[in-house]
Formats: structure tokens, C-alpha cells, sequence
């Protein structure tokens, strides 16, 4: 569900190498590296994630996901990298971890309460 | 729905995160640096010599200065440099970016407040650190660990208000 | 003329609604007839906007001893930005704000006739409260006529170049009157807790939907604006300060709804009180959040925590005294209706509880960042589009899933069939279905997401105007809702198909070579240079041919480069066809003669804002509408 919903580009697949600015070679790949662009901000300028950003400094970190992604890195082990150099700020999905359960678990909440809500009036 | 229930959520709501504005808009964020190590390095200096994290080996307080002739601020900000200079303050240029040549011409024009200054042509070392532009300074201790990060204009305000605390603990 | 009588008739503006509001108070206790207290309104919005062009004086007179000129205005800017500049910035736009304000209360008060003047007084007291409110916060501590002394020598430093588009600079305004309008109902509200009972469902329903048409508009222009101004294609960013144009955006959406059953069944009626109140307090809030420099954002105002504080505490006034009225008053339900969950009672109340969760998950995260610092120690997270598309898309699956059946409900007082309920539920989803497999060919989870909201809402309107034509002689009855409703289904899907089918690719290139991407080529022709008053650019000049029907056109991007603020700006080149645009952005020139640039293609994006059109087309049809035949 995830991966659906943060796929924002196919990447054209045909191309000579040298023009293409980030080749890979497998799909997956290629995904790998539109989520991670797409879920890592730019720390310099606020709101933009890297793959909206010409700044220096985002054009750096996009050179540092496509190097970590041949590598054969994970997407949290990326992320972790980044956020160890940049701040946690930088990292556009929030991490999910205790402190954080607040955040995910307020939606379901409020959700449950109002269909709780819808049930009780039915019963008019 | 009840209107005592439609009164006192939506208040309560309104109230709670009023009061977590209030708190926020005083609290004094102290920033914790989020690289708190020095990486190691092989770079060279603005003199083409050899240089490693082994420069930051001294037994003072040191700043790490980002710094480049194409960053205006850097300019605003050189003068207070100086007069750290001038009182013996341990200044570690990193010269993020840049022209060896500009840079070069830019110290002897407006005067050299750096000890040392590492060349980072390709933002590598910056990278390391998370730099993300310039001017950004760091404030280095004597055990090596990084306490401080300013990101900005250094001047005595934000000397006084952010790196003293740090300096007299 | 010195920018002081500015300053002089804001004072006058704030003393004249202080006393309006008094008066206004006084009369109903003591039950004493005052004189009507709209005269003072046209007073008031003459003075507000004769400040106004004092402050325009100053900007276009280039008087930079007025500090707020100084700062957001150069001599090189083009007279039209001078202009515009007057609302760029934190005091000036607060000003245009508070004019806007007076020219609702102004309309309001010239198109709504009551028996009791005492009453209209009432209403009227209840938008002076807000209006000086917040001309006192511009007088005492956000004032765009104090000087600078001594008057710098420097030419002041530019309207940062993002600003310098036209689409943006009409963009505040538009967004402004939406914001402003949603006073009317508060009033309105707060008017019938204090037993103003005459018409004030429908008087709230009308001027709310006429606020949510300027806000739709406004909230498009901003997603437009940013689409091909910031250069890389994203049309909504879920910023801080988008999202606090859309929680009164939902709030009011919900706040009409809520009018429409308390007008037709009255029922919903402390709904209707509570949302007017939440719309306005939304606003507030936004304000805040955007103004206060509380969170970081590319649009940020004022960065500035006392100011932020005060208008943090006029907000919780208002909060306040607007929930004791309430709690005090005597609205209530009329007991005797009950409805069946196949009622438009019911589908509207499921529309209201979503649309408001909606609201308050983005609000809340929104603000998370803030609790998180504080409870972790001066610790910072972002809470970004992954978090928000995330929680929003499954709530908003399901309103748009509810309105399209919502829209064929009829009230509990005429039967409704489940029969007939199921049948179309059936019909619907097999429709989707097989509209998702025959044009996309496959069916993915956000995919079918999409078809289904798209395809129930259509099916909804389609239907309800087959039962328009059926019915004939009463054609135009729901013309309004019709249209908004299809708007909102062209939005989405709009959004579905740019989300999922848009394809991009990041190249090097020089001079002569090519590449492809979905079925065009591009080829870098030419560089080429351009100079202006405060600017100029390198431009990059692409051929590109679409393969499939040997069309071909030029598309020519460009890095503008702003001298006075030194800011480098990327200015995209978009190419507009009917099924989708062609987009390229420059990221950066190499000193080999290299450029590298971003090229995508994005299907049926003009859709989003097309959808916005007919919402706001929809709003202001039924608003016209409903006054003529009242």
C-alpha cells in the first residue's frame, strides 16, 4: 500500500547512459530511489523533498541515495544515514517508533469514535 | 450529538495545543548537533599540503568555520571571526565549495581569522559533518566532540547567547 | 503626504468598530434602539481603504522611509509588483485582510434585510469584534507605517522573485476573501445564540458557500501557483501553510452541509453553531501557525514570537467568549425527527464527522512537529507528505463514496428504499470496475481507489440531473450542487491520474543531443540570454517532438539570476496539451556546456484545477441563485 501511494514517476526505461543523470538496472531500484527522493527533504530549503530540489545540497544527497541504492543498502539503512548527518528533519515519513505512536495511532482513534458515534445514533 | 460534548471536545482541543504554542513560542531549543563525531578525512589545506582530522587534535576549545567566497553572509559574519582571532580563539576554516584560487585571494584581501583551512571542493568532509551550506559553525571540544552546531551568521549576540553556555560548562 | 494619515485613519477604523461593537451591546441589554449601525460600515471600509492607498503610495513612490516598504520593495521592480508587494509581507497583508473584512461586512450588511434593526446590529457586533480585534493588533503591534530613521541609503532589498508572478500575487487576495467571508457565518452564529433566530440557517448556508467559493479558487491558485513556479511539478506539498488554507477550506464545506439539514429538517442545529465557530477559529489558527514563525515553511510572514503570542491569546479570546455563548444559548434539535441510515440526514452526517476528522488529522499533524519537540527534548521530525497522503486518501475515499449516493438520498420525511439504495451501490461499483480495466487497462489498488470515488460521484450527479430532466421546470434547482460536486470529481481525478501515470527522467545533455521519455523526444537546440529590469537568465532551449503524431514545439526553461536579493530562481517551461503536460526544469549548468535538467510528463494535472473552477462556478451559481429567490 505504501509503495502505491509514494510511486509518484515511472522512470521511461530506454535511454543511453551517459544522458541518464541516475541509471540503474533493476526496477526495483529505480523505485527505491523515487521513494527515497520523494520521502527525504532537502535540509536547507523547507518543505522540498530531495527530488524537488536543485539546491547543492539536495543534488549531494540525491548522489549519496543513488551511490547507497548500488550499493545494495535498504531503504531504512539510507535513511538512517541520512538523518545521522542531517537531523531527523530531514526524513518527510516520520519514523515509527514509540514516541511517534501518537501521531499514527490519532487518526485511527478519532475514526473509531466517529463510527462508534454513527452506530449509536442509528439506533434512534 | 450533545451539545455539552461539542462544546468541551472542540475546547479542549483548542486549549490543549494553545498551550503547547505558548510553551514552544518561550522555550529556548537547545540544539544538539546531530554529528557529534569529527570523521576522518584526507584532504589538503589552501596550500595544496596534506591534511586529516588529526588538526583538530588540541587542547582548547575550536571552532569549525564553513566558509566561501561565493557565500555572502560569510562576509557579514568575518569581521566577528577576526576579533575571535585576535583573543586566540583555535579557528578551523572549511572552505566548502570553492575556488582554490578565489579563496586564496579572499583571505589575503579581508584578512585570514583561521588557524588552519581545509580545502572541500566536493563538499565531501561537509557531507560527513551535514553541512548544508554556509556560513555554519562548529563548536569542537577538547576531547574532539562536536557540541554545537550554528547554522547562520556568527556575531557576538549569537556568540554570547549560544557557544558561551557551551564554553563555560 | 506622510504615510502617518495611514496610521490615522486605522485608528479612526479601530475606534469607530470599538464603539460599533459597544453600542451594538448596550442596545440589545438595554434594550434600546440604536441608530443602524451600517452606516458606520461604509465609514469604516473607506477609511480602511484609504489606508490602503497610502500604503500603495508609499510603495509606488518607492518611499523607503517607511520600514515596511523597505523591506519588501526595490526601485526595480516593475510597477505592477510594487503594488502587489503592499501584501507580501506580514503587516501589509494583515492590512488588506482587514479591508476585505469590512467589505463582507459591507455587502452583508446592503444585501440582508431584517424586520428588527437591533437584530442586523447584533450580527454586525459580532464581525466588529473580530475586525478590530485584529485592527488592534495592526495598530499596536504590527503596523506597515512605522519608519525607518534614518532613512537608508541602500535601495531597499527586492521582493523575493518567487513572489514576482502575477498568479501569486493574486492569489492572497482571493484566498483572503475566503477567509474573511467565513466571519458572516460566525456572526450569524453567534447572533442566533444571542435569539437572532431570522433565516440564520439559510442566511449561513448562503454566505458560506459564497466564502468556500473564494476559497476553492484561492487554494487552486496557490496549488497552480506553485506547480509551475517552484519548478519541479508538485502541485500540493501538505506545507504547513497549505494545510491551514485547507482545514477551514473542509471546516466550511461542512459548515454548508450542516446549514442545508438545519434549514430543511432543523435538526443539526448545534452542529451548525459549532462549525461556524470552528471555521473562523480554523482560520485563526492558521494565521497563527503561518505568522508566528512557530514552523517553518517557504511561506512564512513574520518570524517573530511576541506577535505570535499575541495573536495566539486574541485567538483564545475569541475561542472563548464565542464557546460560552454557545454553551449559554438555547439551540437545540427540534426532538421529534428521527431518520433511517438511508437518509440524506444521515449521509450528511457521516459527510459532516469525516470532513471534520479530516480537518483535525491534518491540523494535528500539522502541529506535531511542535509537541514532539517539546516532548522529546528539543528534538525536531518532519511530518510530511508521506504521513499525510497516508491518513488523508482512505477518509476522503470514503466521502467521496458517500457523496455520490449522499447526493440521491432523499430526506427521512419521503420514503427511501434500501432497495433501490442497494441497487445503485451495485450498479456504481461495476461501473468503476469496468471503467478502470477498459481505459487503464489494469486494475491497481490506487487505481480502482480513484475510479471508485470518481465514478460514484459522477454517477451521482449524472443520476440526480436525469431526475432534474424528469422533473421538469425545476432545471436549475441543483445546478449549483451538481456543479460542485462534478468539480470535485474532476479534481480527484485529476489527481489520481497525475499521482500514478506521470513518468519523469533526470538527464545530462549538451547542445544536439537527445532523449526519450514516454512518447516524446527532446533535443537541446540552443542557449540562449535574457535580461531584465532586476533579473536576468540563462535559458536552455529544447525541441521536443511528440513521436506518436510527428507534432513538434519548442520548450525553453530557464535559471533566472536576482541581483538584489541574489537568489537564484528556476523558472520551468511547461507545454499544455489535451491529455497532458510536458514539463522540463533546469537544475543546473556544467562548465563543460552541459545542463542538467528534469523532463516529465503529467497526465490530466490541469484537471485538479479545472475541478476547482466548477467548485467555485458551482458555489457562486447557488449563492446567486438562492438570493434571487429567496
Amino acid at each position: 500500500m505504501n509503495k502505491l501511494l509514494f510511486l509518484l514517476y515511472f522512470v521511461s526505461s530506454f535511454s543511453f547512459a551517459e544522458i541518464n543523470l541516475y541509471s540503474f538496472k533493476s526496477e526495483s531500484q529505480k523505485e527505491l530511489f523515487e521513494e527515497l527522493t520523494y520521502e527525504i527533504g532537502c535540509p536547507l530549503c523547507a518543505g522540498s523533498n530531495v527530488s524537488g530540489s536543485s539546491a547543492p545540497i539536495a543534488l549531494d544527497i540525491k548522489e549519496f541515495i543513488y551511490k547507497e541504492i548500488v550499493n545494495g543498502k535498504t531503504k531504512s539503512e539510507i535513511k538512517d544515514q541520512v538523518a545521522g548527518k542531517f537531523g531527523d528533519e530531514v526524513l518527510f515519513a516520520p519514523p515509527r517508533n514509540l514516541s511517534t505512536l501518537l501521531l499514527y495511532f490519532f487518526p485511527l482513534v478519532l475514526v473509531f469514535f466517529s463510527l462508534f458515534f454513527l452506530i449509536k445514533v442509528r439506533n434512534k | 450529538m450533545k451539545k455539552i460534548y461539542l462544546i468541551a471536545l472542540p475546547l479542549a482541543f483548542v486549549g490543549l495545543i494553545s498551550a503547547f504554542f505558548i510553551w514552544n513560542l518561550n522555550y529556548e531549543t537547545r540544539d544538539t548537533p546531530i554529528v557529534s563525531d569529527i570523521p576522518d578525512f584526507k584532504l589538503t589545506d589552501l596550500n595544496g599540503r596534506k591534511i586529516d582530522q588529526s588538526v583538530f587534535e588540541a587542547d582548547e576549545y575550536k571552532l569549525i568555520n564553513v566558509w566561501a567566497t561565493w557565500c555572502i553572509n560569510c562576509k557579514l559574519e568575518h569581521g566577528f571571526l577576526m576579533s575571535l582571532k585576535n583573543e586566540n580563539f583555535n579557528i578551523i576554516g572549511l572552505n566548502y565549495k570553492d575556488n582554490l584560487e578565489k579563496a586564496n585571494k579572499w583571505l589575503v584581501q579581508f584578512g585570514n581569522p583561521y588557524k588552519k583551512n581545509i580545502f572541500d571542493q566536493k563538499g565531501e568532509l561537509g557531507f560527513e559533518l551535514g553541512v548544508a551550506g554556509a556560513p555554519e559553525t562548529y563548536l569542537v571540544n577538547k576531547q574532539n566532540k562536536i557540541l554545537y552546531k550554528h547554522v547562520g551568521i556568527i556575531n557576538e549576540d549569537v556568540w554570547i547567547q549560544k557557544f558561551i553556555p557551551f564554553i563555560n560548562e | 503626504m506622510t504615510p502617518e494619515i495611514g496610521n490615522i485613519f486605522l485608528i479612526f477604523a479601530f475606534s469607530i468598530s470599538v464603539l460599533s461593537f459597544l453600542s451594538a451591546t448596550y442596545s440589545y441589554y438595554a434594550d434600546a434602539q440604536i441608530y443602524d449601525l451600517s452606516k458606520n460600515i461604509y465609514l469604516i471600509f473607506f477609511l480602511l481603504l484609504a489606508s490602503f492607498f497610502v500604503l500603495e503610495f508609499s510603495f509606488l513612490t518607492d518611499d523607503f522611509s517607511v520600514l515596511y516598504v523597505a523591506n519588501n520593495s526595490n526601485p526595480n521592480l516593475p510597477a505592477y509588483y510594487k503594488f502587489s508587494a503592499l501584501w507580501g509581507g506580514h503587516e501589509g497583508s494583515l492590512l488588506l485582510f482587514v479591508l476585505i473584512i469590512s467589505i463582507w461586512m459591507m455587502v452583508f450588511s446592503l444585501m440582508s434585510s431584517y424586520s428588527k434593526i437591533e437584530d442586523k446590529n447584533l450580527v454586525l457586533s459580532f464581525c466588529h469584534l473580530v475586525l478590530f480585534s485584529l485592527l488592534g493588533f495592526i495598530i499596536f503591534s504590527s503596523n506597515p507605517f512605522e519608519r525607518l530613521i534614518p532613512i537608508p541609503s541602500m535601495s531597499g532589498t527586492d521582493l523575493n522573485p518567487l513572489l514576482q508572478d502575477f498568479a501569486f500575487t493574486i492569489h492572497p487576495p482571493i484566498l483572503y476573501f475566503g477567509y474573511a467571508g467565513l466571519i458572516i457565518p460566525f456572526s450569524l452564529a453567534l447572533a442566533r445564540c444571542f435569539n437572532v433566530k431570522e433565516g440564520w440557517t439559510m442566511h449561513i448556508r448562503n454566505w458560506t458557500v459564497l466564502s468556500w467559493s473564494f476559497l476553492t479558487l484561492g487554494i487552486a491558485l496557490g496549488s497552480w501557483w506553485a506547480y509551475y513556479e517552484l519548478g519541479w511539478g508538485g502541485w500540493w506539498f501538505w506545507d504547513p501553510v497549505e494545510n491551514s488554507s485547507l482545514v477551514p477550506w473542509l471546516l466550511a464545506t461542512a459548515l454548508f452541509h450542516s446549514a442545508i439539514v438545519s434549514s430543511s429538517r432543523k435538526i443539526f442545529n448545534n452542529w451548525t453553531i459549532l462549525l461556524s465557530i470552528l471555521s473562523v477559529i480554523g482560520c485563526f489558527i492558521g494565521m497563527f501557525l503561518v505568522r508566528s514563525g512557530i514552523l517553518t515553511s517557504v511561506h512564512s510572514f513574520a518570524l517573530d514570537p511576541e506577535r505570535g503570542l499575541i495573536l495566539l491569546l486574541i485567538t483564545l479570546a475569541i475561542t472563548l467568549y464565542s464557546f460560552f455563548v454557545f454553551f449559554k444559548s438555547d439551540v437545540s434539535d427540534n426532538s421529534s425527527i428521527s431518520y433511517s441510515i438511508v437518509s440524506k440526514e444521515y449521509f450528511l452526517l457521516i459527510n459532516n464527522l469525516f470532513l471534520v476528522i479530516l480537518a483535525v488529522i491534518i491540523l494535528f499533524g500539522t502541529i506535531y512537529p511542535i509537541f514532539y519537540e517539546i516532548f522529546s527534548g528539543g528534538r525536531t521530525i518532519s511530518v510530511g507528505a508521506p504521513y499525510f497522503n497516508l491518513v488523508t486518501v482512505p477518509i476522503a475515499f470514503f466521502l467521496a463514496f458517500f457523496q455520490g449516493y449522499g447526493v440521491l438520498t432523499k430526506w427521512s420525511s419521503s420514503p427511501n428504499s434500501i432497495k433501490t439504495f442497494s441497487i445503485t451501490l451495485i450498479f456504481i461499483i461495476f461501473v468503476s470496475l469496468a471503467f478502470s480495466y477498459l481505459v487503464f487497462n489494469y486494475l491497481s489498488l490506487f487505481n480502482v481507489i480513484g475510479i471508485v470515488m470518481v465514478s460514484s460521484i459522477v454517477g451521482g450527479v449524472l443520476i440526480s440531473a436525469l431526475r432534474m430532466f424528469a422533473n421538469k421546470g425545476i432545471l436549475f434547482n441543483n445546478l449549483g450542487m451538481n456543479l460542485a460536486h462534478l468539480g470535485i470529481a474532476v479534481t480527484i481525478f485529476g489527481i489520481g491520474v497525475v499521482s500514478s501515470h506521470s513518468s519523469s527522467k533526470e538527464v545530462i545533455l549538451e547542445i544536439g543531443e537527445s532523449t526519450t521519455l514516454s512518447n516524446y523526444e527532446f533535443t537541446l537546440t540552443a542557449e540562449d540570454f535574457k535580461e531584465e529590469s532586476n533579473f536576468y537568465s540563462q535559458i536552455a532551449i529544447f525541441q521536443v517532438e511528440n513521436l506518436s503524431n510527428g507534432d513538434s514545439f519548442d520548450l525553453k526553461p530557464e535559471k533566472a539570476f536576482y541581483p538584489a536579493s541574489r537568489s537564484i530562481m528556476t523558472e520551468s517551461a511547461i507545454a499544455i496539451t489535451p491529455k497532458e503536460d510536458v514539463y522540463i526544469s533546469l537544475s543546473e549548468r556544467l562548465d563543460s556546456g552541459e545542463w542538467i535538467a528534469k523532463i516529465q510528463t503529467k497526465p490530466f494535472v490541469r484537471f485538479i484545477w479545472l475541478g476547482s473552477i466548477l467548485m467555485c462556478l458551482g458555489g457562486i451559481f447557488s449563492f446567486s441563485r438562492r438570493l434571487i429567490f429567496r
